[in-house]
């Protein structure tokens, strides 16, 4: 089941700004191995449930996962063939905000050839550049 | 036990976003000395050579670490010296450079408090056997004691732990003279069994969030009626 915040304030929201590096969620908090972001972007709910389904086949019931982003921002889009005006479209999917820098899945409890593989698979899931960092030296 | 590395930092007169970018241009690492002692330091901004920093976290087990601090002024003259403790490495966050370091003036005779990391050493029966999880509860643990007793790592057997078995702060060995000031009770190294994954429906319905400031539609609906009252009057005018 993809994430999805169990109750808003409002529906809608407004695009905001994805300007600048990451000040918060930057450093492997939970786990020893980590995939970090290189780049910004919109991650859908979608995509974090693929990258969670490759993480943990391959992980084969094996270690313990984290995942640090949360979809929260709703993004709606009009029907096809509609003519502009009368408000904004409808909700369609969600995402989390996420710039370089930002952590997006922990993972502890595996050997690090494991994490890097799983970690791997994961990251193709995502339209983003990434990379596999630990806990003990960084990258 | 931790040992006492030297390092030479310079005085560093600017202080601001422009100042530090140029210590940082021109190789060197912005940081701050700071704190309590008899002939105590004030807060003093300090400048480090990038690549001397670098090795002395390289060769360290953690990035808490004693340092024999020399301070010199903007010709290499030595000014005054002090121990001090590493406290704070702010690295950033995609280049991984260090942006700036804390060092916390300590005195030899006076007990202190660090936080020191702990590692486990074995596999853990539960794991081997039963195909349990090891989960690291704690990964520092806060210590009080005088700097030449600071361990520099902490390590715990954890080989005869069984699933549903913990190792507590209290079961911690640590030599003579650290005491630990986190509670006894806290589990450090917990062996757990595997969770089932929750089985996914094909298909299943996925639940809207709900909405805690709905727009308001009585005052819409009676306007929507006005708006549609006037356009068949319209219409019959036309006709």
């Amino acid at each position: 089941m993809p994430l999805l915040p169990k109750r808003v304030k409002y529906r809608k929201s407004q695009r905001g700004s994805r300007k600048g590096t990451a000040s918060r969620n930057i450093s492997i908090d939970f786990g020893s191995y980590a995939l970090q972001t290189l780049e910004r972007a919109w991650i859908t709910n979608i995509q974090i449930e693929a990258a969670r389904v490759a993480l943990t086949r391959n992980m084969k019931r094996k270690g313990k996962l984290w995942i640090r982003i949360f979809p929260d921002k709703s993004v709606t889009s009009r029907p096809p063939e509609t003519r502009m005006g009368k408000g904004k479209g409808a909700p369609e999917y969600w995402v989390a905000v996420v710039k370089p820098g930002n952590i997006l899945f922990e993972l502890d409890g595996l050997s690090e050839t494991v994490a890097r593989e799983s970690l791997r698979l994961a990251a193709t899931k995502l339209a983003i550049r990434t990379r596999f960092i630990t806990r003990a030296g960084r990258f | 036990m931790a040992k006492t590395v030297s390092l030479q930092v310079s005085q560093r007169a600017g202080i601001g976003r422009t100042a530090l970018k140029a210590v940082r241009k021109a190789g060197r690492v912005p940081g701050v000395l700071y704190g309590k002692t008899k002939d105590s330091v004030r807060s003093r901004p300090i400048a480090i050579d990038a690549k001397k920093l670098k090795t002395l976290l390289h060769s360290s087990t953690s990035e808490n670490v004693l340092v024999d601090v020399e301070v010199t002024d903007d010709a290499g003259k030595k000014v005054d010296q002090h121990l001090a403790l590493l406290l704070d490495v702010q690295h950033h966050p995609i280049e991984d450079y260090i942006i700036h370091i804390d060092l916390h003036e300590i005195a030899q005779d006076e007990i202190l408090h660090a936080e020191v990391p702990v590692t486990s050493i074995g596999e853990p029966d539960g794991v081997k056997n039963g195909g349990g999880l090891l989960e690291t509860m704690l990964r520092t643990i806060r210590v009080a004691c005088l700097p030449r007793n600071l361990p520099e790592l902490i390590t715990v057997d954890v080989s005869h732990l069984r699933i549903g078995e913990s190792v507590h702060v209290n079961e911690l060995k640590l030599s003579e003279g650290v005491t630990v000031t986190n509670p006894g009770e806290l589990p450090v190294f917990s062996v757990f069994a595997p969770k089932e994954e929750a089985a996914v429906v094909p298909g299943a319905e996925v639940k809207q969030p709900e909405v805690l400031k709905e727009k308001k539609t009585d005052e819409a609906a009676p306007a929507a009626d006005a708006k549609g009252g006037k356009a068949p009057a319209k219409a019959e005018a036309k006709k």
